[in-house]
């Protein structure tokens, strides 16, 4: 999520090289997060092979901000303890 | 609660925010506007259309030196970073990178221009600048689209025919490079940025 924050879009590939996971790693996960509806796929086909592409939807993004604003507030809270 | 777990829980915290932020970096790609490339393209044909007029042509190296500085201001200004979202700013590693990539060849380029000034080897310099200018964008690249290496490509194509022309053309090839390219290439961007929009 925190990689579709600032790419418009990615397709399956890409998210799978860029955090080294495997298939059904990732396929499970992105499950996940669709059925929450954090994430939108969108499947088609580039030069007839298949393309799985990705996008964080509003949903999504206002879960992650407030799932860093929580992080955020987890680290002050506990330095100022 | 003792003060160790609160250690423990606030540096988990710190981790998972460090990851977030190094998940955003390496999805990061630059975005550069394809009004980038047109303006600097227009300010090639501008300065191409300058140096052709005899009275000017002269000072064609002084007329593409300046038309260089205010092509790198625009074209600068208009690299916008991705926004971030909420207060979690990035770090800024995708932009250094970028700015790393291109630095090289360019500062490379000035000082070659410099050098060949010196020596009074004008006729390489338009050669010199396109080959050093596209491999600046092949480099930079990594951390755009592949359109920007496609562009990085065709400098240095037309740079190493460059070398191969008399002096009168080669000022032409700068403004087909500089020029041409610059707003062909800064239309393709605009296009597929309009394509991803729709």
């Amino acid at each position: 999520m925190s990689a579709l924050a600032v790419r418009e879009e990615l397709t399956f590939t890409e998210l799978k090289a860029l955090f080294d996971v495997s298939d059904g790693n990732l396929s499970a996960h992105a499950r996940k997060l669709e059925e929450a509806k954090y994430l939108t796929c969108a499947k088609s086909f580039e030069s007839r092979r298949p393309k799985t592409s990705y996008r964080l939807t509003t949903l999504g993004r206002n879960a992650l901000n407030r799932y860093l604003d929580h992080v955020e507030a987890v680290i002050k809270a506990t330095r100022r303890g | 609660m003792s003060p160790s777990n609160l250690v423990e829980i606030d540096s988990h915290a710190a981790e998972t925010l460090q990851y977030i932020r190094s998940s955003m970096d390496a999805a990061t790609a630059i975005r550069v506007h394809g009004a980038a490339g047109v303006s600097m393209g227009l300010i090639g044909l501008a300065a191409m259309a300058l140096s052709v007029i005899p009275r000017l042509a002269a000072h064609w190296l002084g007329i593409w030196l300046s038309s260089a500085v205010i092509a790198g201001v625009i074209g600068g200004a208009l690299v916008v970073r991705p926004a971030s979202i909420n207060r979690l700013a990035l770090s800024g590693t995708p932009i250094r990178k970028f700015a790393i990539c291109l630095a090289a060849p360019l500062f490379v380029g000035a000082v070659l221009t410099a050098v060949l000034i010196m020596h009074g080897a004008l006729d390489v310099i338009p050669g010199t600048w396109l080959l050093l200018y596209g491999s600046a964008l092949f480099a930079a690249s990594v951390m755009t689209t592949r359109t920007i290496g496609a562009m990085g490509i065709s400098f240095m194509i037309l740079g190493l025919f460059t070398f191969l022309l008399p002096m009168n053309i080669q000022i032409l090839a700068l403004g087909v490079g500089f020029g041409g390219l610059h707003l062909i290439f800064g239309w393709w961007i605009s296009r597929e940025s309009h394509e991803r929009q729709v």
